[in-house]
């Protein structure tokens, strides 16, 4: 029998805590979207503005839901392809600590209002230092383990891993101290496209690609598809995604050769999406039949349906033609929320159904839970994008004819704010339900036999 | 599986890790701003002061950048909504940028000197009473439970809002924002309203035709003077005759409306800055 390799109890104080962060994050975007049409609802209470808690919403979902489970499931991946265990599980227990009250910290001073004026850095100095103190712990753990491993082959998620905590320590550092500190206006916001676009595509993205790499093959019970795909996969994601960033803000005054480099990588992006989709369903030959029984698989290829949307939609946006109907409008909101819910949170969501027999010893508590789950979460935020999508382009087609008077175009959106809102509520409901079924395995599911 | 050059472990840590980062960090940071372009101030662009930078701090903290942005693109109608497309020299001494990513609410780039201080006070206190139909937030915290009472940090916020898009000087002049919230073009639009709708018991220059319909040429506001409550006549109508337009007239051209009948006072004239 294979020794135990990983600290169960490591990885469920991650997973649990990340859970209750999902929670959190979604509620707080579910009253901020009642704002756009009650705009009085929290009249005189300076903490609960749009202004405050939109980026209590943002990290909330971002860093404190997918960072704390994505660590999580570092921490069980590492050890497991590595074949060892890690080689500080202490220090693993201090990043676990350290990062869960970072993220109290980040909540907190959001709504007192201490802000840096950067979206997806909003946290101040202070906390940017803890941030990075974690990923040094991160760093620590994984390149530690990696260079001692007892397995030679270094599967592709140790890549993603790896290359993900390199990127992201360095990101941050710039995004958060270069980019506020030390240059100004246009400089400014070009480190700022840099900055926000890293975020997604070299930091939640390889993470994200990792663990889908690990557990769709687990779930299965397949071997990976292909192997040179994969290289592929990953070294195009390593090339063209820094070069994105200024896409965030085309017909801005940054310099516009910086502005094409920005939207032609963006088109090369498309190659290593069909890397990664190819892969997924390739690893599903002969297992199609675990699509309707087993929920992990559910949500992962699920999650991969709207990875290939994201990554043809993503490119698309960035061409000059499609960014007047389309910018500064809810279409873009649209699109953010296609990728971290709609594939890295569906993704997470189907790992931890696979996770928990093996860190608990029990059964999932529901099924039908688990289905209802599902649904809601896959109704609810499919509404949600269309909704998003067609009330951004009718925002964006209005904001182009100048005749129109601001307010008016504020009116003709009312209804699709509303429509958001219930399938924001729907999203929500889902939500409870996977943390209660997740308690309740945890607490009084059967043992697996 | 034979291990190859793309997934030896120094390839991962050294050429995909540091390698390329650091390549694109060169190409798409720091080149450009090595390019001096990006720290020149434009002609007329002077540092903030020392409130303007207080107010613009309360700006970021406030989250006002998630819903307004601040540079106006040579695309999508903006040049004819907001004014002069904004220059690389104009925002040098933001720190850090508040160009934003969404518009919930209209760009403010060029916000500057297009509304008076007492417009911004009454708006920022309550949205709402300004421009119906908005969904700002009312930011009452800061004033004295009176929008002619604001603090400190309120007259900071509004002296920052009032220097922004005035730093390309005579530029700014060439090209004024046509549209809607224009002060001058609020009430030339309100004119034509004002003819079409109000003209047969009001009069064309507000001196009433009508027995008991309101003048407005003279200094009497029975039902109160201030933009607000005129938006707010028009929208509900009075007990005493005056119809209610809600429904009849769009929110945009009801404030059309109250900003013509306002400024055909002689008070009126004075606070809105026209003859």
């Amino acid at each position: 029998m294979q020794e135990e390799v990983i600290n169960k109890d490591l990885v469920k104080g991650f997973i649990y805590s990340s859970i209750v962060w999902l929670l959190i994050g979604a509620f707080v975007g579910l009253i901020a979207s009642l704002e756009f049409f009650l705009p009085d609802i929290f009249k005189d209470i300076p903490y609960l503005q749009f202004g405050r808690i939109r980026q209590i919403h943002v990290n909330g979902v971002a860093f404190a839901w997918w960072g704390t489970a994505t660590f999580g499931l570092i921490y069980y991946v590492v050890p497991k392809l590595c074949a060892r265990p890690l080689i500080n599980e202490n220090i693993a227990k201090v990043h676990l600590w350290l990062w869960n009250i970072t993220m109290l910290f980040t909540v907190i001073t959001l709504a007192l209002g201490y802000n840096q004026g950067i979206e997806v850095g909003e946290a101040v100095w202070q906390i940017d230092v803890l941030v990075v103190i974690s990923f040094l712990l991160l760093a620590y753990n994984v390149f530690g383990t990696v260079f001692k491993r007892k397995e030679p082959h270094l599967y592709v998620s140790l890549w993603y891993i790896m290359g993900g905590i390199i990127w992201s320590s360095l990101n941050y550092i710039i995004g958060n101290f270069a980019g506020v500190y030390l240059v100004s206006g246009v400089n400014s916001a070009d480190i700022h496209g840099f900055y926000l676009h890293n975020t997604v595509g070299i930091l939640i993205t390889p993470m994200g690609v990792a663990m889908a790499y690990y557990f769709l093959p687990a779930a299965t019970k397949n071997p990976l598809y292909s192997h040179r795909l994969s290289i592929i996969g990953f070294w195009t994601i390593a090339f063209f995604y820094p070069f994105t960033g200024a896409h965030h803000y085309l017909f801005s005054p940054i310099q516009t050769w910086v502005q094409t480099v920005a939207i032609v990588t963006s088109m090369m992006l498309i190659i290593p999406v069909w890397t990664v989709v190819t892969n997924f369903y390739g690893t599903m030959r002969g297992k199609w039949h675990l699509f309707p029984q087993d929920f992990t698989v559910k949500f992962l290829i699920i999650g991969n349906v709207f990875y290939v949307i994201t990554c043809l939609q993503g490119p698309a946006q960035a061409l000059r033609s499609v960014q007047p109907p389309t910018h500064f409008t809810d279409w873009v909101v649209g699109h953010a929320h296609l990728a971290i819910f709609g594939v890295f949170t569906m993704w997470l969501m189907g790992i931890v159904y696979y996770i928990m027999p093996k860190l608990t010893g029990r059964e999932l508590h529901s099924k039908t839970l688990g289905h209802w789950h599902f649904w809601l979460v896959l109704i609810g935020f499919s509404i949600m994008a269309l909704d998003l999508w067609f009330g951004g382009l009718v925002e964006g087609f209005q904001f182009m004819r100048p005749d129109i008077p601001f307010i008016d175009i504020i009116h003709i959106m009312k209804p699709f704010w509303i429509i958001r809102s219930i399938a924001g509520l729907a999203m929500f409901i889902g939500f409870v339900i996977f943390a209660y079924n997740i308690f309740m395995t945890a607490k009084a599911g059967k043992t697996v036999s | 599986m034979k291990q190859g050059f793309f997934d030896k472990l120094n390839s991962i840590i050294l050429i995909a890790g540091f390698g390329f980062f650091t390549l694109t960090l060169f190409v798409v940071v720091i080149l450009p701003v090595l390019d001096p372009v990006n720290s020149k101030p434009s002609e007329n662009l002077l540092p903030y002061t020392e409130e303007e930078l207080r107010g613009r701090n309360l700006y970021i903290s406030e989250g006002c950048w998630l819903c307004h942005t601040q540079f106006v693109r040579p695309v999508g109608g903006d040049q004819e909504r907001y004014g002069q497309v904004s220059e690389a020299g104009e925002t040098v001494y933001d720190k850090p940028h508040l160009f934003g990513t969404r518009r919930i609410g209209p760009d403010l780039a060029r916000v500057g000197k297009k509304y008076s201080d007492e417009w911004h006070f009454q708006h920022l206190f309550n949205p709402r009473a300004i421009v119906p139909g908005s969904i700002m937030p009312a930011y009452t915290w800061y004033f004295d439970k009176d929008p002619a009472k604001p603090n400190k940090d309120a007259k900071a916020i509004v002296a920052y809002l009032q220097k922004l898009g005035t730093g390309i000087g005579r530029k700014r002049e060439a090209q004024p924002a046509k549209a809607e919230n224009d002060v001058k073009s609020l009430i030339n639009a309100g004119k034509t309203v004002f003819a079409a709708n109000c003209s047969p018991c009001h009069g064309q220059k507000g001196v009433p035709t009508l027995p008991g319909a309101a003048n407005f040429t003279d200094e009497e506001w029975v039902h109160g003077g201030r933009m607000e409550d005129i938006i707010h006549i028009i929208t509900q109508g009075t007990p005493k005759g005056m119809p209610q337009w809600t429904g009849r007239l769009s929110d945009a051209q009801i404030k059309q409306a109250a900003y013509f009948v306002k400024s055909l006072s002689p008070s009126g004239k004075k606070e809105m800055g026209v003859e």
